[in-house]
């Protein structure tokens, strides 16, 4: 066992360790979105600018 | 039509391209990050294809361990980085980084299918062909991480400090993948293999 640690342990370790995956992938979303927003207030500005 | 753009652009990314705006690489790091979790998804699915649990565990438990590992290792190289007074940005090493990991888990996705028919039709090739896919796999994202940040750093000062961070970046990912995979274990085979013993069974046996 890893560590000297007993299987119920290291069980409880993995699903601590795959709730902050879970807490990784929810923050990838909010950064994603709020990218995307960005990104499409800045290519409506372009498409502004070019037809100025 | 768009996500066929986004997946062209992300691919553009991984050999070198760099986007044209800031908002646009962060959209296009975090789809590399999600693209990477299912391709790993798809591989965990044939190494784990012994038994219909193992592989619908390991369709989990790949992904998760390669994003943790990243999540590891990820401050370390932002910290090597400004102690460096390396002229790349963390957001830049942040997107080399990513691209780097579709690039290796698209090719453990590529091999998946070679994988999985070996597992079933080989007794002794199986095992060594999973681990020689992985190895494989973290071969070209090294590569892949050390070129986009070359690429980055192209006409800049202070490529050492860059380097540096591409060293400890690479070596913290592979020492965090090691125990994540111990962690996970087991992953390939139903009995595991000796790299599933983490750093202790690497090493110490």
């Amino acid at each position: 066992m890893l560590g000297g640690h007993d299987a119920h342990y290291l069980h409880v370790l993995w699903v601590a360790v795959s709730v902050v995956g879970v807490a990784v992938i929810a923050t990838l979303a909010v950064i994603y979105r709020r990218a995307a927003r960005r990104h499409e207030l800045e290519e409506a500005e372009r498409i502004l600018a070019e037809d100025d | 039509m768009e996500s066929t753009v986004r997946l062209s652009q992300l691919m553009s990314m991984t050999v070198g391209e760099r986007p044209a705006t800031r908002a646009q690489e962060t959209m296009l790091t975090v789809l590399a990050i999600v693209s990477a979790l299912v391709l790993s998804a798809v591989w965990g699915l044939a190494a784990g294809s012994s038994s219909p649990e193992l592989a619908l565990a390991d369709a989990y438990k790949v992904p998760m361990v390669i994003l943790l590992s990243a999540v590891t290792a990820l401050p370390a190289g932002l910290v090597a980085l400004r102690l460096t007074s390396a002229k790349l940005g963390g957001a830049e090493l942040a997107s080399a980084f990513a691209s780097s990991i579709f690039g290796g888990t698209l090719v453990l996705a590529t091999l998946a299918p070679l994988v999985a028919i070996y597992y079933h039709t080989s007794a002794k090739a199986g095992v060594p062909l999973a681990m020689g896919s992985v190895f494989v796999a973290l071969a070209t994202a090294s590569m892949l991480f050390a070129r986009a940040v070359a690429r980055r750093m192209d006409g800049l000062q202070g490529r050492g400090g860059s380097r540096l961070a591409v060293f400890v970046l690479v070596v913290i990912f592979l020492a965090a993948l090691l125990q994540f995979v111990a962690l996970a274990s087991p992953i390939i085979g139903v009995h595991g293999t000796a790299l599933e013993n983490g750093i202790d069974g690497a090493f110490w046996r």
